[in-house]
């Protein structure tokens, strides 16, 4: 069945442009997508740029998981438009490539019960073309070097279990990083050791969206709130940019986020150089090709001017949050810019359903 | 095969208005698909009485013969249904195209449909030529194991899954089976022909009455198959308007949960 | 391709060394219907004629495939349960494996485990059956070819109902019928191999059987794309 549509509210013009001088890494459009019968998404419209944390709050069964699942390239996209690194998600084809370079935290863990920690990372590093000398390292950074890999993962801990899985995520060094209560069933360290890793991959040029519901820990790094209800983007939350102090933008600088390590403090002298390359994140240099066909895509679609994208941890980011990047407008869809300049609070509830929505998509086609 | 070409039609893609218009309610009948009836009706009523009356029972099976008349076309019928099934599976494949899809999927049933026909006719056959229902020839043990699979098929059209995944492993599946139906063939004939059985089918010449009979049975069957075959793809193909209907619905149900959730407009 | 081929096929295996599944649970299962079946099957029944074999005996090259069919179900649910069950499935996807070389490393680690069924099962037979062997070599290339129709068949139809609520009763639906012609090869052939039965021409059953997996060896690798791409 082709892409399903609810009628008038297909968009019909160019995607928006994200933010000024950033890459847009995903940019979703009434996007739908179906689980068996469900439309779990029922209209998703987000702009994400990249090198930008974004949280995701919402309410059990809201869509969040599945909004990760689209942006992986693992849920279908059987309605609206929607783009992720570049990669067009209705076509097979792309979004085989788009799999390829994104990481996804799940509820399920990904992982073989029979096998060992270890063997568990070689096979899924060998899957994902790593070098097998990049799993040691990670198993060191995340306390797994020791007596645990030898353990056979049916007889780890629920929080064990999934410092596995986020070993094999850490070795695939995505550039989108999607992760689905990643502070879920860790103990301190382990949190620490989330939000660092979280704060290293955006200074090397990843980007992040986290579904928590550990909201003061989640908020404390995100760069931006995004509240999924209804299988709907309900708001972006500029205010929780606004509340960010510039200090904390500015620590986000290869500099200022060194390379975790589980429960201990950071490395406390980061490489100096960051062309040199964190040993957690930033994409071998084989997916150079990939990149450069990204930055193709994207600026015949949607943005006039793309900023080249960088090919990951070759050339040393720069700092997010420039005044540009905190203005109300940034991410939200072109119709939320026209209709809220203010925070939108007041228009929120009192629609009947979709009415809202419907009438302010067609004052969008109309304006737009 | 006419019949492909003549079930798309009347079902335009787009904006077909049967789903919004409860006083005038959608239904699988056009003038073109009542006459094809008609004249299905008639060429069975032909059939009937070339077969049963006019044709002079035969030499060796005398009346038992009178099965071959109806028996054959559905063979016949039955192998140009799961072609279809297997060509509108390629072509959904290549192209996409739901109609394909919905066409596999009726053309499968209707194979079914007259493989259990086929069956049924073929050990009533069976009772006056070897005096048993059922016997271990090849024809009739491969038929009923393409009839097994082919509700496999059936089965898999059936899956909770999201359409177009469904869609494409019915497909797959769809290509396969037929690939399947000359394996199982040719295999179990072969089986059977190291053991001297003996074989259902009709060896004697046929005369020109008998020839004509047959043929006449043979028009009736396809006339009757593409009538069902018309019919049966607008029934999936109005099937699928009301899943959309569903799915437009669902999409409003879900949006409206955004209400109760008590987190909007809230800040943190 | 087959760098996966090979990654698959080792990982199963390991997984299979350390946690005996199809070792230790389904070929004793299968040895218990080979038992059932003589138990169902009177072993005093002889057939009338030169020959005066017992019916057990005669008919063990069926018994025995069908003991193998059946087996072959569960070791493919099992392969496929083992994907499904952390949703490994999608990690593979994630990863970008190409899926004609998992489609082959799945039907290699099930061919490799259905071989060593087969040998203890034969063993089984052998002794419970009391089945003369007139030909090793044909039996040998039956047992062989017979396995990778099966189980190449088998993971094409497997991998469709892979991580579906009804997976267990449909497969068996599904893979059967598709079967049916391996069955009466593998049986024929079996048969010529042995009691050197002259009416059965044993090798070119055993040829139906080549052709058969040769004709799934390239739909699977065609088909298994399409199928892996969403579930």
């Amino acid at each position: 069945m082709g892409p399903v549509s609810d009628g008038d509210t297909t968009p019909a013009g160019p995607l928006d442009a994200g933010q000024p001088g950033r890459t847009v890494v995903i940019q979703l459009r009434q996007a739908i997508s179906l689980i068996e019968r469900f439309p779990a998404l029922a209209g998703v419209d987000l702009t994400v740029s990249e090198g930008e944390i974004i949280l995701l709050r919402g309410p059990n069964g809201a869509g969040k998981s599945t909004l990760l699942r689209l942006c992986a390239g693992l849920a279908p996209l059987n309605g609206g438009r929607g783009e992720v690194l570049g990669h067009d998600l209705s076509s097979r084809r792309e979004r085989r490539e788009l799999r390829r370079q994104t990481g996804l935290l799940a509820h399920a863990t990904f992982l073989y019960d029979e096998l060992t920690v270890e063997e568990n990372l070689m096979f899924w590093a060998r899957a994902n073309r790593l070098d097998e000398a990049s799993v040691e390292p990670v198993l060191d950074r995340l306390a797994l070097a020791n007596r645990l890999r030898h353990v056979r993962v049916a007889n780890l801990s629920a929080g064990q279990r999934r410092r596995a899985s986020l070993a094999v995520l850490v070795c695939r060094r995505p550039r989108l990083w999607l992760l689905d209560e990643p502070h879920a069933g860790l103990d301190v360290n382990g949190r620490d050791f989330v939000d660092g890793l979280i704060k290293h991959a955006v200074a090397f040029g990843g980007t992040v969206l986290l579904a928590s519901h550990d909201f003061d820990r989640a908020a404390e790094i995100a760069t931006r709130t995004v509240i999924v209800a209804g299988g709907q983007v309900q708001e972006t939350d500029p205010s929780a940019r606004a509340d960010i102090p510039e200090g904390r933008m500015a620590r986000r600088s290869a500099s200022a986020a060194p390379p975790p390590r589980w429960g201990r403090e950071p490395d406390d002298a980061p490489p100096s150089d960051p062309a040199a390359g964190s040993p957690l994140v930033g994409r071998p240099p084989r997916s150079e090709g990939s990149g450069a066909r990204l930055t193709g895509r994207a600026g015949a679609s949607s943005n006039p001017a793309p900023a080249p994208l960088r090919p990951s941890r070759a050339v040393a980011p720069e700092p997010v949050g420039s005044e540009a990047d905190r203005s109300p407008s940034v991410g939200a869809g072109p119709q939320d810019a026209g209709a809220d300049g203010a925070p939108p609070k007041a228009p929120v509830v009192e629609a009947g359903p979709g009415s809202r929505w419907r009438g302010r998509r067609r004052a969008a086609a109309e304006s737009g | 095969m006419s019949t492909t070409e003549a079930a798309p039609t009347g079902t335009d893609p787009a904006d077909e208005p049967v789903a919004v218009a409860p006083v005038n309610p959608p239904h699988t009948g056009s003038v073109a698909t009542r006459r094809l009836g008609l004249a299905a009706i008639v060429l069975l009523a032909l059939t009937l009485l070339f077969a049963l009356v006019i044709s002079p029972p035969e030499a060796n099976q005398r009346d038992a013969v009178r099965l071959f008349y109806i028996h054959l076309p559905a063979i016949a019928v039955m192998y140009v249904a799961f072609l279809i099934t297997a060509v509108g599976s390629i072509m959904y494949l290549r192209k996409g195209s739901v109609y394909w899809d919905l066409l596999a999927g009726a053309a499968a049933e209707l194979g079914v449909l007259f493989c259990s026909f086929v069956l049924v006719t073929g050990s009533l056959w069976g009772k006056p030529t070897w005096g048993v229902y059922w016997q271990w020839d090849p024809r009739l043990t491969s038929t009923t194991v393409l009839f097994v699979m082919y509700l496999g098929y059936l089965a898999v059209r059936r899956l909770e899954l999201p359409p177009d995944v469904r869609s494409r492993r019915a497909a797959v599946l769809g290509i396969v089976s037929f690939g399947n139906v000359f394996i199982v063939h040719y295999s179990v004939q072969w089986w059977r022909g190291l053991h001297q059985g003996q074989t259902l089918g009709v060896d004697t010449k046929m005369d020109g009455l008998m020839l004509f009979s047959f043929f006449i049975g043979l028009v009736a069957f396809l006339t009757l198959a593409a009538w069902l075959l018309i019919h049966r793809f607008r029934v999936a193909w109005l099937a699928r308007e009301v899943e959309q209907m569903g799915l437009a619905q669902a999409l409003a149900e879900r949006r409206a949960e955004t209400d109760a959730t008590g987190l909007v407009g809230r800040s943190r | 391709m087959l760098r996966d081929t090979w990654l698959m096929t080792v990982k199963d295996l390991r997984i299979e060394l350390t946690s005996r599944v199809v070792m230790a649970q389904i070929l004793p299962f299968g040895l218990l219907i080979l038992i059932l079946f003589g138990l169902a099957i009177s072993p005093d029944l002889v057939v009338v004629g030169e020959a005066r074999r017992p019916v057990i005996e005669e008919i063990a090259p069926g018994l025995f495939w069908l003991t193998v069919l059946l087996s072959a179900l569960m070791a493919l649910g099992r392969a496929f349960a083992l994907e499904a069950d952390d949703g490994n499935l999608d990690a593979l996807r994630m990863a970008g494996l190409d899926p004609a070389g998992v489609f082959l490393g799945k039907a290699l680690a099930v061919t490799v485990q259905l071989v060593a069924v087969e040998t203890v099962l034969g063993f089984g037979a052998f002794v419970v059956f009391g089945a003369p062997v007139a030909r090793p070599g044909l039996l040998a290339a039956t047992v062989l070819l017979a396995t990778v129709g099966i189980t190449l068949a088998g993971t094409l139809y497997a991998a469709l109902a892979a991580g579906l609520r009804v997976r267990d009763t449909l497969v068996p639906l599904l893979v059967l019928p598709v079967l049916a012609p391996v069955l009466l090869g593998a049986t024929q052939a079996s048969r010529d191999a042995l009691f050197a039965d002259p009416g059965v021409p044993g090798w070119s059953w055993a040829g139906l059987l080549a052709v058969f997996s040769l004709l799934y060896l390239g739909v699977g690798m065609l088909a298994f794309g399409p199928l892996l791409e969403e579930s």
